[in-house]
């Protein structure tokens, strides 16, 4: 019988105190794990989501609301902006891309997004990789639309289908359908565990035809930042014949478009690519400083923006963590608690195996197994744990913050955390071990 | 087998006065022979088994087994010796109680460096215990927990071993069992057996006696 047969059978003989200690060190790491995956993941999908959004041009308001409603589908719009602004933007001799953006609807929650075709055929979401579709095509006419990934899963909308939107950026129990217009489902696209995975994406026509925009205010108001960010006329008699007549359209419905007043066509945030990178803070500058063909907007660099919140979210962070390792060194400790705690009801068992000729090492060893096995089993179990939180929490956090994490990205510091618990408890175990270390064999005989 | 000379061992009591507990000048137990020593309580027989044991260092003196002078021994080199040469029966059985019996021969046998499955099973029939080689100890009635000690003392083939009242917690019936037992063990297997008694009736049983009071010279 070797010497680990002897600790495991001591251990089992403790089975309620044994369990419980390696439980507290199991939540321990655990809790340590997830926040740091969760924080981890977040950022890097943050990162990552909006590296492919060179500069954002929106209303003027807080920069933060315009990243997270533009590139995460957080949170409503600041305002819309005339649609002037984006062809101003496109016609610079300096834009190597613009797209506009307008929030429409929603459908089951998933937001209905006003664009171009140029989101698919030019946009590069990340360097080199642009939407694809997994079946069918773009959108050409109006109320055409593409559904991303999630909503197909999500709604079991398939190419072909046809949906009604709700008002809205939120689904709410008696939000109103816009039960005139059927948009039809023209194609689905790929995964790209991106934001606009649970989005739908239309024509920028199909929105105002639905909405006929509210003519665009110049000054932004508290309240035009609640729940409705347009005037919605419901009477309004669209000129267009419903969907069938889109048949035969190449461009996208035109003679609807001019039957909506000019100021009367708003977008929510235009998408930049510049052509070099020698532009970027001019044209930022000339836009934040009113200077730029008299456009009332901001211009901001989405990814300098996420890193500012994450300065912000890195602070409650840290005393998350902090909070999370003083968890971890009391349930260490609990360990020496516990066995420190059985050495006097084991100085009998102890004082027996040294009568059978095990050595005080052999005594000091197995208490130094008990502490580290209790501890090795707690960690990675906690490790797992932790993981396996995130993995479950994903959808919920997806839902939440627009981005993806799968609780499977792993990091070095984990192993440090692991190897470090295990030999925190490897020395706690050394106080109890030198206690039966020195029991007394002839007296506990 | 077993030769002790001026053997000397003195305790310190809580005000620091020191008693002397063991005075021995001479003492000697063959190969393969069988003795049993009485005495009142109180008269350091005990403190004399873990002497020779080497659970406890003497003050002084000299204790040979098999020609080791134990006392010379470091405490680990003295834990070394005791699993390989000498076997330890207790009043009280001192089984592990978390452990099966056969887990129970097997640590016996761990600390002498050992393991042989096949001799503990063989120990284990001879005692008579090979149908309850996965009880707990505590499940066992108190013959066949003393039946469990000898066979954890004798599995490493000690030349000596030592019972300290082996027969203390047990009924008439059962002390002849056990005593017959040991001395038939000893026998077969040529070890010899220092066995201390109080009980009049087992005394009879052995050739070879010895009155404690006699041999241990307390010094006052």
């Amino acid at each position: 019988m070797s010497i680990f047969k002897i600790v495991i059978k001591n251990l089992t003989q403790r089975k309620l105190s044994s369990f419980l200690t390696m439980l507290s060190v199991l939540l321990g790491t655990a809790l340590i794990i997830s926040i740091v995956t969760i924080r981890e993941e977040t950022q890097r999908a943050f990162d990552q989501s909006a590296t492919g959004y060179e500069l954002i041009v929106g209303p003027k308001g807080s920069p933060v609301q315009l990243t997270l409603s533009t590139v995460f589908h957080i949170g409503f719009p600041i305002n819309n902006m005339p649609f002037k602004t984006y062809e101003l933007l496109k016609n610079d001799k300096r834009v190597k891309l613009a797209i506009p953006y307008i929030l429409g609807d929603n459908y089951k929650n998933h937001r209905i997004i006003g664009t171009t075709r140029e989101i698919f055929t030019e946009f590069e979401y990340v360097k080199g990789k642009k939407y694809e579709l997994s079946e069918g095509k773009i959108f050409e006419k109006e109320f055409e639309s593409v559904i991303g990934s999630d909503v197909a899963e999500k709604t079991g909308l398939k190419t072909g289908d046809e949906f009604t939107g709700s008002h809205g950026i939120e689904s709410f129990e008696f939000a109103e359908e816009h039960s005139d217009h059927n948009f039809k489902v023209t194609g689905v696209m790929k995964k790209t565990y991106t934001p606009n995975d649970k989005v739908i994406f239309t024509s920028i026509e199909s929105v105002w035809d639905i909405h006929h925009y509210a003519p665009v205010e110049n000054k932004e108001t508290p309240e035009s930042k609640t729940k409705e960010t347009h005037n919605h006329n419901h009477d309004h008699k669209h000129s267009h014949t419903d969907k069938t007549d889109t048949n035969n359209t190449d461009t996208i419905h035109s003679h609807s478009l001019n039957e909506i007043p000019e100021d009367r066509k708003t977008v929510s945030a235009v998408l930049i690519n510049l052509k070099s990178p020698v532009f970027f803070d001019l044209l930022r500058r000339q836009i934040n400083d009113d200077k730029f063909e008299g456009i009332n907007a901001q211009a901001i660099i989405p990814v300098m923006e996420i890193k500012q919140l994450f300065d912000i979210i890195g602070n409650i962070n840290s005393i998350l963590l902090f909070i999370s390792y003083l968890v971890v060194i009391v349930a260490v400790i609990s360990i020496l608690v516990s066995i420190y705690n059985t050495i006097n009801e084991r100085k009998n068992e102890i004082a027996i195996m040294r009568s059978l000729g095990a050595s005080r090492s052999n005594i000091f060893s197995i208490i130094i197994l008990e502490g580290l096995i209790i501890s090795f089993i707690g960690s990675i179990l906690g490790f797992i744990c932790g993981h396996l939180i995130v993995y479950l929490l994903s959808p919920l956090i997806s839902e939440k913050t627009g981005v993806y994490i799968t609780g499977l990205v792993f990091n070095i510091f984990e192993l440090y955390l692991v190897s470090g618990t295990i030999i925190l408890g490897i020395l706690v175990s050394i106080i109890p071990a030198i206690k039966a270390y020195r029991t007394d064999v002839a007296t506990n005989l | 087998m077993l030769e002790i000379k001026n053997l000397k061992h003195n305790y310190k009591s809580p005000d620091n006065k020191e008693f002397n507990i063991l005075n021995i000048e001479f003492f000697n137990l063959d190969k393969s022979d069988q003795m049993a020593v009485y005495g009142r309580s109180g008269s350091g027989k005990t403190t004399f088994i873990n002497c020779i044991s080497g659970l406890i260092k003497p003050t002084s003196g000299e204790i040979k087994i098999n020609s080791q002078n134990i006392v010379e021994l470091s405490e680990s080199q003295r834990d070394k010796f005791r699993s390989k040469n000498t076997g330890i029966i207790f009043q009280n059985f001192n089984l592990l109680k978390g452990f099966t019996v056969f887990e129970n021969i097997l640590i016996g046998m761990k600390f002498s460096g050992r393991t042989d499955k096949k001799e503990a099973e063989k120990i284990l029939e001879r005692v008579g215990l090979e149908n309850k080689k996965k009880f707990k100890t505590g499940k066992l009635s108190s013959g066949e927990q003393q039946r469990v000690a000898i066979a954890r003392a004798i599995v490493n083939s000690p030349g000596l071993l030592l019972a300290d009242e082996p027969t203390a917690n047990l009924d008439i019936k059962n002390s002849d069992n056990i005593i017959n037992l040991i001395k038939e063990i000893c026998s077969e297997k040529n070890i010899s057996l220092l066995l201390i008694t109080h009980d009049k009736e087992i005394l009879e049983r052995f050739d070879n006696k010895l009155n404690f009071e006699e041999l241990n010279k307390q010094m006052s």
